[in-house]
């Protein structure tokens, strides 16, 4: 962080010694202001730690296949206040450009299995013996962005996904820089920061010549208790894929529920200030 | 946390050269007064719109550090204790802290029957009612719709369908 900072550093003090013995005339002073101008509006997003981004979105974009496995923690936050954590797993398996299949566990809920092949995406609850499926976009971009805009369902590794997808992961971060090296499963890692409202988030990109994200840690600032999710990932470039993993085939018995859109829990929420949220 | 003293830490170690720049800033100031002062005895008028400009630059050099400030400070605050905006459309990594359980289950208990309650556990006794596709739970006259949600199945207080 420090051997980033550093230049910006340097010529922020640089400008100022400039400026110093300056002032004996106005045509001077106005022309001195300028550069201090732009220093102030740069932005403050670390570009390194844009390049670092851009670089495992531009490797993971080159991936025709892949599949993840993550283990992952979840904060809970009791209305009493204790804040609790939840173990899961997430299994991903990917196809360029419309094939996602994730089996998404945790301790504390119902096993989530998600279908996308281009046409639907859908949500089996196998305890429940109940499906939610809406009728997706063709791009998995597309479809990430829909369910992003209009329902209240968690895409897990949606982050990943956007990126393999040609999103753009940083389009609302509002700062971000480059800590420094740390090690992921005994992997060298660039660790990143980043802001944006209501959320930190950090993740751990493989140095070298596999920028794959290695660990992802999601701060809500939103909650007082600031509850924390994070996955580690693990990742195997040259998965077993059976295309008809990607499409969801109702099980005899399996009813089929709605997906909650972002409207509903509004709703709720002033109709009853129940917490539910999720 | 690692990653609180790493921010923690860096915070110290930039907060040297800032301080660096901070003390110059401090150092220039009685030479624009020199300055402006010397000028003063010349011209008023003249004296007015120096002394305006020198200000002027003085100002752009502390917003320049202030700005660098805020900059590792976000990052400060990141962890310790920031309140934001609650998380509105972001994708980015897609996390909402959840509902906490026992804030639902009281949410069973109190408000059983208000349309749009959102409950994680329906009360006993239910009957399946099969309406526009979708199956409901009818619940001693309160129905219910399930749907999936965040991560989960949950049920929704609905008008009868």
């Amino acid at each position: 962080m420090i051997q980033h900072l550093k230049p910006a550093l340097a010529v922020g003090a640089l400008g100022i010694a400039l400026m110093l013995p300056a002032s004996p005339s106005v045509a001077q002073q106005a022309a001195n202001v300028r550069p201090t101008t732009a220093v102030t509006k740069a932005a403050p997003i670390d570009p390194t730690a844009v390049a670092a981004i851009n670089r495992m979105g531009d490797y993971l974009r080159t991936l025709k296949t892949f599949s993840i496995h993550a283990d992952t923690t979840t904060d809970e936050v009791l209305p009493s206040g204790p804040k609790l954590q939840f173990g899961g797993t997430i299994d991903l398996t990917y196809r360029d450009p419309d094939g996602v299949h994730i089996v998404s566990r945790r301790d504390d809920r119902d096993d989530s299995r998600f279908f996308y092949n281009g046409k639907l995406l859908t949500v089996w609850v196998e305890a429940r013996k109940a499906y939610a499926g809406i009728v997706a976009p063709a791009t998995l971009g597309a479809t990430l962005e829909l369910v992003k805009e209009k329902y209240d369902v968690t895409f897990p590794l949606g982050g990943v996904l956007l990126m393999a997808a040609r999103g753009d992961l940083l389009k609302d971060v509002k700062a971000g820089v480059m800590i420094g090296t740390g090690r992921i499963a005994g992997i060298d890692c660039d660790h990143l920061g980043f802001h944006q409202d209501g959320v930190d988030w950090q993740i751990w990109i493989e140095k070298g010549e596999r920028p794959l994200p290695r660990k992802v840690l999601i701060t809500t600032l939103s909650q007082v208790s600031q509850p924390q999710h994070s996955e580690i990932l693990t990742w195997d470039l040259s998965p077993k894929i059976d295309p008809a993993m990607f499409t969801f085939v109702p099980p005899e018995g399996a009813t089929r529920i709605a997906i909650a859109e972002k409207k509903t829990v509004r709703q709720s929420k002033a109709t009853t200030g129940t917490k539910e949220s999720k | 946390m690692t990653t609180q003293t790493a921010f923690a830490d860096s915070i110290r170690r930039i907060a040297l050269p800032l301080l660096g720049i901070a003390i110059m800033c401090v150092a220039a100031e009685p030479v624009l007064a020199a300055n402006i002062n010397r000028n003063a005895n010349v011209n008023q008028n003249a004296n007015v719109n120096r002394n305006v400009n020198a200000n002027r630059n003085v100002n752009v050099n502390q917003n320049t550090n202030v700005n660098r400030n805020v900059n590792v400070n976000q990052n400060t605050n990141v962890n310790v204790n920031r309140n934001v905006n609650v998380s509105g459309g972001y994708y980015g990594p897609s996390y909402h802290s959840g509902p906490s359980v026992a804030g639902v289950v009281a949410a069973t208990v109190v408000t059983a029957a208000v349309v749009g309650t959102v409950v994680r556990s329906l009360p006993p006794s239910c009957t399946t009612v099969y309406a526009n596709g979708f199956a409901y739970q009818n619940c001693g006259g309160t129905y219910y719709q399930p749907q999936y949600q965040g991560s989960n199945v949950t049920y929704i207080v609905v008008n009868q369908p």
